[in-house]
C-alpha cells in the first residue's frame, strides 16, 4: 500500500517563559482543540504519594480565585465547550474541546488555572476530589475483573525504587496522605509553563491566537525544574511468578519484559511483534492458540512505550479445562519460531499495510492531529516527526523481529497468573482480591 | 509582569457569536436491486467506510436460541465464498481493511474501512460475506466457545450486570430486547450450521438493507461498484417491527441484586423514553443531557463534584423507531449507597423546573456534537447509521439542528414531567446486600425485591 508523505500543517515557537506552542489551522468544521500537556506523571511522585500526579489532575478542575468552584466547566460548557484529561507514568494532558468561537475563553480558563491554581487549593478540594478518585480505583481496580493483578504489575516489574514501580493510580494509603502542602509543592515544582506543551487546532487564525496565548500566558513565570534522575535500563535475569485468585469466571496470564524506552532503537520492533503475534485472526498466536488448537479464548500481545523503559505484554486467557502454563508454553513455541525463522515476508507487509493505515486514521480527527502534535514534540522535541515515526516502522526488518522475539524469553519474563476463587489451589485462608481494599 | 499579566487574565474574554454550521446532507441514490444508497464523498485523505444496514438484528432471535444473529453474523466472517477463515482472514488482514459486525437488538451492520486502492477487493470481499458463507463446523464450535467466553466475562463487570438485569426487567422476558445480543450459553450450545443459515437467508436481503458511505469515493463509481457486489441478494421479507416493551407502571419497581464483596454499588434507574419521530423527542433529550449528559449536569454535580461518593454519574437517551429507552447511573461507593440512591431520585423527581440557562447549555453541548460527528468517516458513517436505525431522513442532522432552536424551557419540563413521579421507573442496585440493602429501604421505601444469584439468573432462559 502507498502512503504519500504524511504531514500535519503547524507552527511551533517557544514564548519567553518556555511555553513551547504549536498552532494547527484547520478550517473543515467550526471546532477547535486546546490541548495542554505538562511533561510530568506517575514516575515523579515523590515516595509515599503514589497516585498524586492523578490525583493532582481532578484538581486542576476545582476551581482558582479568578474561576472559583465549578466554574472553570461552566464557563466551557455554557458555549458548548467540554473537556478531558489523562495522567499517564511519563505525562498529564488536558484537552478542551468546542466551537470555534471559544477558543479565547479554552486559553484563557487553561492560563488562569496555570498562573494561580495552588493559591486557592483547600483542605475541602482535595478532600472531595481525593473521595472521587479512590472511587475511580475501587471501580477499575478493585471491582473490575483482573483490576488488582493489572495493577500491581509495575510494582511486580520494575525494581523497588524505580519511578515506574507503581501504578498510576496509586495506593488508597498514599491517596489518604496527601496534603494541601503536597498539592502547592506539586504544582510550583512541575506546572511552570516552561515544563508544558500548549497546542491549539481547529479553524483558527493563527495571528489572532498567537496575540491571545501571549496576553494570557506570557506573564506566568517560569521556575528552574528539578534534575530528573534517569535511572539504568532495569533488568531481569531470573523469571518471576505471581499469582492471583480474584472474582472471575476464566483464568489469565500476563508474561512481560523490559524492553527498550519510546522511540529508542528497538521500540517499534517490539510494536512490530506485538502485530505479528496478535494483530488479526491471521496473526501467529491466534492462528496457533484460538484456530488451530482452541487452547485460548485470548492472546493479546502489546509494546506499552514508555519514556524510561518499555514493558512487553502477552496476555493470554486459557480455554476451559486447559492450565495456564500449557498455553504460556506454546506461546514460547510461537515465540521461538518467530525467533527461528523470522516473520515471514507476508507478515511483515501485513503488519506494515495496518501500520501504515492507522497513520491515516489517526490524521482524521482534530484531537488526534492536536495530540499527535504535542505527543512527538514532547518525546522527540519536534512536532514534525509523524513521517520520521512511520519510517520507523518501515525499516524495521525480518532479522529485526528475529531478535526482538529471542530477547522474550521464559528466563526473563514476569509472569503473573489469575485464577477464579473457585480454584483448587485457592488457599482457605488466603484473603481473595476484592473486598481488601483499605 | 506580575500586574500587566494580571490585568490580562482578571477578566474573561467575551464569546463571540458562532459561526455558521449546517451539517453536510449525503447524496441519495437507489441500486439497481432497491436497495438505497446515502453517500458523503470525503476527497481529504484516500480512505472509504461502508456501512450495509440490515434490519432485524437480534431480537429476530427465536425463543431458546438467544446468541443465533450474534453468532450468525460472527461466522459469515469466518469463511466466505473460495476463501476459509484463515485465508478470509488473511487477504483482509494484508490489505489492511477492516470487515465487521456489529449486531445490535435491531439490526445487523456489515462493515467495511479501506483504502481506496482497495475498494474493489473490498467489495469483492463483502459479496461473499453476504451471499456466500461457509458456516463450516469446526468453525462454529470455536467461534460459539469464544462468544460463551465473551458472555461469562461481561458477567464479571458489575457495572454490565446492571444494565443486563435492568433489560430483562424493564423490557419483559418476552420482549426481543430482554436478552444481550451476545445470547445466553444455553441458547448458542444447540445451534447447529443449519440455524446459522436459516438466520443468514431470512435477514440479508433487500428489502432489509440499507447502505451509508463515506470517504474519498464518487457516486458513480460506487454505484458501479456496488451494483455488482450486491447483485444477488434475494428481495426477502422486511423486518417486523420492535414491539414496545412492557416498561413499568405504578412503580417504582425496586430491584436489589445481591453482589457480594462489591466495594462499591451500581445504581441504575431505567425510564420511557421518546421514540426518534415522538413530538417530544428533542425536548426530551435535552432534558435528560441537563439530567446528567454533561460535566456540569444536575447528576454529576451533585454525587461527584459536590458529594464525592463516586466517579462519574450519567444520563442517556436512546430512541429507537417505534420506542425509546431513558436510563440514569452511577456506581457509588458502598458506603454512600442510601445516600446515593436518594439524591438519584430527589434530582429525578425535581427535574421540572428546568432554566433558560441549562437550556443553552445544552443546546451547545447538542450542537458541538453535531460537528464532531462531521468529522472522521467512521464517527459520520456512525450518525447516519443512527439516522437510518431510526427511519429518519438523510439531512435529519440539518432539521435537527433547525428545530432545537424552537424548543424552550417550558419545553424541556413538560418533557420530563411524567417521567418525574417515577412511577414508569425500574430502579436496580446492584451491591453487596448484606452491607447495604437495610440502609437502602429505608432511603427508598417501597418493596424492594431481591434478586440473589443474578448471574444464574441472567443465564437462565424464560419459561
Amino acid at each position: 500500500m502507498s502512503t504519500a508523505l504524511l504531514e500535519i500543517p503547524h507552527e511551533v515557537y517557544t514564548l519567553s517563559n518556555g511555553l513551547t506552542v504549536i498552532l494547527h489551522a484547520d478550517h473543515t468544521l467550526p471546532q477547535v482543540v486546546v490541548n495542554v500537556r505538562y511533561n510530568v506523571g506517575s514516575r515523579h511522585e515523590r515516595a509515599g504519594r503514589s497516585g498524586f500526579a492523578h490525583l493532582f489532575e481532578h484538581l486542576m478542575f476545582m476551581g482558582t480565585e479568578r474561576v472559583p468552584g465549578s466554574s472553570f466547566d461552566d464557563h466551557m460548557e455554557a458555549h458548548g465547550g467540554w473537556n478531558n484529561a489523562w495522567t499517564a507514568e511519563d505525562a498529564t494532558n488536558y484537552t478542551n474541546v468546542g466551537p470555534s468561537h471559544l477558543v479565547e475563553m479554552l486559553l484563557w480558563l487553561e492560563a488562569d488555572r496555570m498562573d494561580g491554581l495552588a493559591r486557592s487549593m483547600t483542605q475541602e478540594k482535595l478532600d472531595k476530589q481525593r473521595e472521587v478518585v479512590r472511587n475511580e480505583r475501587r471501580q477499575t481496580v478493585e471491582d473490575a475483573p483482573y483490576g488488582r493483578a493489572w495493577n500491581a504489575l509495575p510494582e511486580l516489574g520494575f525494581p523497588c525504587g524505580h519511578p515506574y514501580a507503581h501504578s498510576v493510580i496509586g495506593s488508597h494509603e498514599d491517596l489518604v496522605a496527601a496534603t494541601v502542602a503536597d498539592v502547592r509543592d506539586f504544582f510550583t515544582t512541575w506546572y511552570v509553563p516552561n515544563n508544558a506543551i500548549l497546542t491549539v487546532g481547529g479553524d483558527i487564525d493563527c495571528a489572532a491566537v498567537r496575540a491571545c496565548i501571549e496576553r494570557f500566558f506570557g506573564g506566568i513565570s517560569s521556575r528552574k525544574l528539578p534534575e530528573r534522575a534517569v535511572p539504568s535500563p532495569p533488568t531481569r535475569t531470573t523469571p518471576k511468578q505471581a499469582s492471583f485468585f480474584d472474582h472471575v469466571q476464566l483464568p489469565m496470564s500476563v508474561l512481560t519484559w523490559h524492553t527498550p524506552p519510546a522511540y529508542a532503537n528497538g521500540d517499534a520492533t517490539f510494536d512490530v511483534l506485538a502485530a505479528v503475534l496478535s494483530d488479526g485472526r491471521s496473526s501467529r498466536l491466534y492462528s496457533h492458540l484460538i484456530h488451530d488448537t482452541a487452547m485460548a479464548l485470548e492472546a493479546q500481545a502489546d509494546q506499552h512505550s514508555l519514556a524510561l523503559s518499555s514493558q512487553f505484554y502477552i496476555e493470554l486467557t486459557p480455554s476451559d479445562g486447559v492450565k495456564n502454563e500449557l498455553v504460556e508454553q506454546q506461546t514460547f513455541s510461537v515465540l521461538k519460531d518467530v525467533a527461528t525463522h523470522g516473520p515471514r515476508a507476508d507478515e511483515l507487509e501485513r503488519v506494515r499495510n495496518q501500520l501504515e493505515i492507522g497513520f491515516l486514521q489517526r490524521l482524521e480527527s482534530l484531537q488526534s492531529r492536536t495530540g499527535s502534535l504535542s505527543h512527538y514534540q514532547a518525546m522527540l522535541g519536534s512536532p514534525a516527526s509523524l513521517n520520521r515515526d512511520l519510517q520507523r516502522y518501515r525499516s524495521v526488518t525480518s532479522e529485526d523481529v528475529q531478535a526482538a522475539a529471542t530477547a522474550l524469553q521464559a528466563s526473563t519474563a514476569l509472569t503473573v497468573r489469575v485464577y477464579p476463587t473457585t480454584h483448587k489451589d485457592n488457599p482457605a485462608n488466603t484473603e481473595t482480591l476484592r473486598g481488601n481494599a483499605s | 509582569m506580575k500586574d500587566s499579566m494580571g490585568s490580562a487574565l482578571d477578566t474573561p474574554p467575551s464569546v463571540p457569536t458562532p459561526t455558521p454550521f449546517t451539517p453536510e446532507t449525503p447524496q441519495v441514490f437507489t441500486l439497481e436491486n432497491g436497495i438505497d444508497v446515502w453517500l458523503l464523498p470525503r476527497p481529504a485523505l484516500p480512505l472509504i467506510s461502508i456501512r450495509i444496514i440490515f434490519a432485524g438484528g437480534a431480537a429476530s432471535d427465536p425463543p431458546h436460541q438467544f446468541g443465533l444473529t450474534t453468532l450468525t453474523d460472527e461466522m459469515m466472517l469466518h469463511g466466505a465464498g473460495q476463501r476459509d477463515a484463515t485465508a478470509f482472514a488473511d487477504v483482509t488482514e494484508r490489505h489492511a481493511i477492516d470487515i465487521g459486525m456489529v449486531t445490535a437488538a435491531s439490526s445487523t451492520v456489515l462493515y467495511a474501512d479501506t483504502h481506496r486502492q482497495h475498494l474493489p477487493l473490498t467489495l469483492s470481499l463483502l459479496s461473499d460475506v453476504v451471499h456466500r458463507p461457509l458456516f463450516t463446523v469446526d468453525d462454529l464450535n470455536r467461534v460459539r466457545a469464544l462468544q460463551m467466553a465473551d458472555i461469562l466475562q461481561e458477567l464479571d463487570t458489575p457495572a454490565a450486570l446492571a444494565p443486563w438485569v435492568s433489560a430483562k426487567l424493564y423490557f419483559g422476558e418476552d420482549h426481543p430486547y430482554a436478552h444481550p445480543e451476545a445470547g445466553i450459553p444455553s441458547g448458542l450450545s444447540a445451534i447447529t450450521p443449519d440455524d446459522l443459515r436459516a438466520s443468514w437467508k431470512k435477514r440479508f436481503t433487500t428489502s432489509r438493507a440499507h447502505i451509508v458511505v463515506v470517504g474519498d469515493c464518487t457516486e458513480a463509481h460506487l454505484k458501479t461498484v456496488l451494483n455488482d457486489a450486491l447483485a444477488e441478494l434475494p428481495v426477502g421479507t422486511p423486518a417486523p417491527p420492535i414491539p414496545v416493551p412492557r416498561g413499568v407502571s405504578n412503580g417504582p419497581r425496586l430491584v436489589f441484586v445481591d453482589n457480594p464483596d462489591a466495594t462499591q454499588s451500581t445504581l441504575r434507574v431505567t425510564m420511557p423514553g421518546w421514540s426518534a419521530h415522538h413530538p417530544q423527542r428533542l425536548a426530551g433529550e435535552l432534558a435528560v443531557m441537563a439530567l446528567g449528559g454533561t460535566f456540569t449536569s444536575r447528576l454529576n454535580q451533585c454525587m461527584r463534584e459536590e458529594k464525592g461518593y463516586t466517579y462519574g454519574a450519567s444520563a442517556t437517551s436512546s430512541s429507537g423507531a417505534t420506542f425509546g429507552v431513558v436510563a440514569t447511573s452511577a456506581t457509588v461507593e458502598q458506603e454512600a449507597t442510601a445516600e446515593g440512591l436518594t439524591d438519584m431520585a430527589t434530582i429525578l423527581q425535581g427535574a421540572v423546573d428546568f432554566t433558560a440557562e441549562e437550556l443553552s447549555k445544552v443546546l451547545s453541548a447538542s450542537r458541538t456534537s453535531q460537528i464532531a460527528t462531521m468529522e472522521g468517516r467512521a464517527r459520520t458513517a456512525g450518525m447516519l447509521v443512527r439516522t437510518s436505525r431510526q427511519q429518519l431522513p438523510p439531512d435529519a442532522a440539518v432539521k435537527r439542528l433547525q428545530q432545537e432552536q424552537n424548543i424552550t424551557v417550558e419545553n424541556i419540563n413538560t418533557a420530563w414531567r411524567p417521567l418525574a413521579d417515577l412511577s414508569q421507573a425500574l430502579v436496580v442496585i446492584v451491591g453487596d446486600s448484606s452491607a447495604v440493602k437495610a440502609d437502602v429501604e429505608q432511603a427508598l421505601p417501597g418493596t424492594w425485591e431481591l434478586l440473589s444469584g443474578p448471574k444464574k439468573w441472567l443465564l437462565s432462559e424464560q419459561e
